[in-house]
């Protein structure tokens, strides 16, 4: 087991280096000199003298050919160095240890209430197979899959932060609140709505994927044994077929993590929430190329991980794989 | 002897996307403390649903006639609460499926699948539990069964899987045992191997015993009585002598002559048959004898339902040929 893991762990390194370089070529293939940008941020600075410009384009090493730009920037990056954000005017690395810790927090929330009522409504759901309540849910979830995120977010600011006022509009904390508890009620509050919107956009979708997944437990020979052998209806749903029913739904939920971060993205513009989210909208959106580059990084590290923990998961439920990758 | 389990008018309808379909109907019959009871028909004749009407395992679209009445040791079973039907399933009516394969559920050790039974039915603790389950697998004869109880049942063969079935089913001593073709889906040599086990301990528990087969070989090696079906319906009932001596429905003699005989001379063989043509769904059973379209002897009698006759002694036959031998 443990052998697998660490082979499964190494396996990750060259996909980390083939996705750096995909990432690397893209950004470096986007239109726009980095130059004249910075001389549209900066007029006053910068000349438009050839010379200087030259000067200018050997220091940044602009005119290296790729391959060797790519080994510069992978260089830096391995020794922490994540470049200079030229719209937040301080480097990546502080940007993103400032962010990071704010964006965890929104999506493990987000998370969390995502499960916490997609499980039961999707078991609920599969074991009263055609009840209202299934129907209900059907019909919701499909609403659900077809609206986007932000649609959810100005809807639940308009009714509940601008209508009843229960929450704040946006934003992570009020100033000059004193008290660990004061403070600890007033960021809460500020997560409300932002965890919840970002977590029941993916209930739709979990909820139809864990009704299928049981229904089709729920039909398996094995099932219908532990009816014979006497086992109480509530066990047999708990015990022998969510526990069969969770190996793909584990697979799922834990592969959606990083859609997660995808979502944040949207919903941390919409409610000013400081995170790593908005800090990748904004680069984009002013061509910050030393932060794009390291937030796109930093998603597709998320994306290894969350497929390093799926399969973690799913070996740990299933005995056939667990026992077939034995020491592979 | 004292009967154990009553089955009377059995009638098991669908309620289905083409409407209303009845595959058994008009089934009755009985059992007796430690007899073994065979029902032989072909697939689709609704072997399956009859065994599992016994412990409503029934799927949720199906509903049971209202003249339809099943009886176990004096109590009605429709009659029963959930609770009470949880103490009778694994207790005292046990099952055996068809596929060994797919039975077990594949994130459980078959210790902890034995032993769950144990921990339901006799309130052990999982230590008890586990060694009294060691103790069954050793009876179904399952080689070093203190290793084998930790194993997963993707680690056995199919044979081995429906031994450990068998375990399970006979793990509370049940009084009724209901074997779903047990052995179709093996090899033939282990068929062979299960069966001899499985006429060993339902002799040594003096279990009374139902088994569900299409093979009248199997039918041949285990029962004292047997009922043939075909599409839905009890078509001949008597004990084993009458029915491979004397068979006297059409469709029984028709699944007499496929069996293949070892010794076969060149006159018999061109004897040995199949019965032509397919079981037909339920939702086109032909009016009449249900078997008149594949019946070679059939005459025009045969457009009207016949009605069981019964012949000397328990010898039952649902045909026109045999009206006027009431007895
Ligand atoms: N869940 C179901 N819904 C509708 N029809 C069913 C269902 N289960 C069984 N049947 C019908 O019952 C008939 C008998 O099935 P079964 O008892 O499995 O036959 P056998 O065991 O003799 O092969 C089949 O023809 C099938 O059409
Ligand atoms: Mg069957």
């Amino acid at each position: 087991m443990k052998v697998y893991f660490l082979k499964r762990f190494l396996e990750l390194i060259p996909i980390f280096f083939a996705i750096s370089i995909i990432i690397f070529v893209i950004m470096n293939s986007m239109p726009g000199d980095p130059l004249l940008q910075m001389r549209m941020q900066n007029p006053r600075v910068m000349t438009n003298d050839p010379e200087r410009m030259r000067e200018l384009r050997e220091y940044y090493h602009l005119d290296d050919p790729l391959p060797v730009k790519y080994f510069t920037w992978l260089k830096s990056v391995l020794t922490g160095d994540l470049g200079y954000s030229s719209m937040y005017k301080s480097p990546v690395i502080d940007l993103i240890a400032s962010r990071l810790p704010n964006t965890l927090v929104l999506t493990i929330t987000a998370w969390l209430i995502g499960l916490i009522f997609a499980l039961p409504i999707g078991i609920i759901s599969a074991v009263k197979k055609y009840s209202a309540f299934d129907y209900t849910t059907t019909v919701f979830a499909f609403i659900g899959i077809s609206l986007p995120g932000f649609w959810f977010a100005l809807i639940a600011i308009i009714i509940f932060s601008v209508n009843l006022g229960w929450f704040p509009v946006s934003g992570m904390a009020t100033y000059g609140i004193r008290g660990f508890w004061n403070i600890f009620a007033d960021r809460l509050r500020h997560l409300v709505l932002p965890a919840f919107v970002l977590g029941l956009v993916q209930v739709a979708s979990w909820v139809r994927y864990i009704r299928t997944s049981l229904l089709e437990v729920l039909d398996q020979d094995y099932v219908r044994t532990a009816y014979a052998k006497g086992v109480p209806d509530r066990k047999v749903i708990i015990k022998h077929a969510l526990k069969n029913a969770m190996i793909p739904i584990i697979t799922i939920i834990a592969l959606d993590i990083p859609y997660f971060f995808g979502g944040a993205l949207i919903i941390e513009t919409v409610f000013s929430w400081p995170g790593m989210g908005r800090l990748m909208y904004n680069a984009v959106i002013s061509s910050d190329y030393n932060l794009a580059i390291s937030c796109l990084m930093f998603l597709a590290i998320i994306t290894l991980i969350s497929n390093l923990v799926a399969d973690f998961l799913y070996v740990m439920v299933d005995p056939r794989i667990r026992m077939g990758r034995k020491g592979a | 002897m004292e009967r154990i389990l009553e089955v009377d008018n059995l009638e098991i309808s669908f309620r289905t996307q083409l409407g209303k379909i009845t595959p058994v109907d008009g089934v009755s019959f009985g059992l007796s403390r430690g007899e073994t009871l065979g029902i032989v028909g072909e697939s689709g004749c609704g072997k399956t649903i009859t065994a599992f009407s016994i412990i409503k395992l029934l799927p949720k679209n199906a509903f049971l006639g209202d003249n339809t009445k099943i009886t176990f040791r004096g109590r009605d079973i429709s009659t029963l609460s959930s609770e009470e039907l949880q103490k009778i399933r694994g207790k005292s009516i046990s099952m055996v499926f068809q596929e060994p394969m797919t039975s077990l559920n594949p994130l459980y050790t078959i210790g902890w699948q034995i032993s769950e039974v144990y921990r339901l039915h006799e309130g052990l603790d999982e230590d008890a539990a586990m060694k009294r389950s060691i103790e069954m697998l050793r009876l179904v004869g399952i080689p070093e069964p203190q290793k084998r109880v930790k194993e997963f049942p993707h680690q056995l063969s199919g044979g081995m899987r429906q031994r450990v079935m068998i375990a399970m089913a006979l793990a509370c001593s049940p009084e009724l045992l209901i074997a779903d073709e047990p052995t179709t889906a093996l090899d033939v040599t282990i068929q062979a191997q299960v069966l001899e086990l499985m006429n060993e301990l339902k002799n040594k528990f003096s279990t009374a015993t139902i088994i569900i087969t299409h093979d009248l070989g199997v039918i041949a090696e285990m029962c004292d009585r047997v009922l043939v079906m075909y599409a839905g319906q009890i078509v001949e009932s008597g004990d084993i002598f009458d029915i491979f001596d004397k068979p006297m429905h059409p469709y029984t003699k028709g699944l007499i002559n496929s069996i293949p005989k070892i010794e076969i001379s060149k006159k018999d063989q061109k004897k040995l048959s199949v019965i032509d043509g397919y079981v037909p769904h339920p939702s086109s059973f032909p009016d009449g004898c249900r078997f008149r379209p594949r019946c070679p002897t059939a005459f025009e009698k045969c457009l009207e339902k016949p009605p069981m006759i019964e012949s000397e002694g328990h010898h039952s036959v649902r045909c026109w040929l045999f009206e006027g031998d009431d007895m």
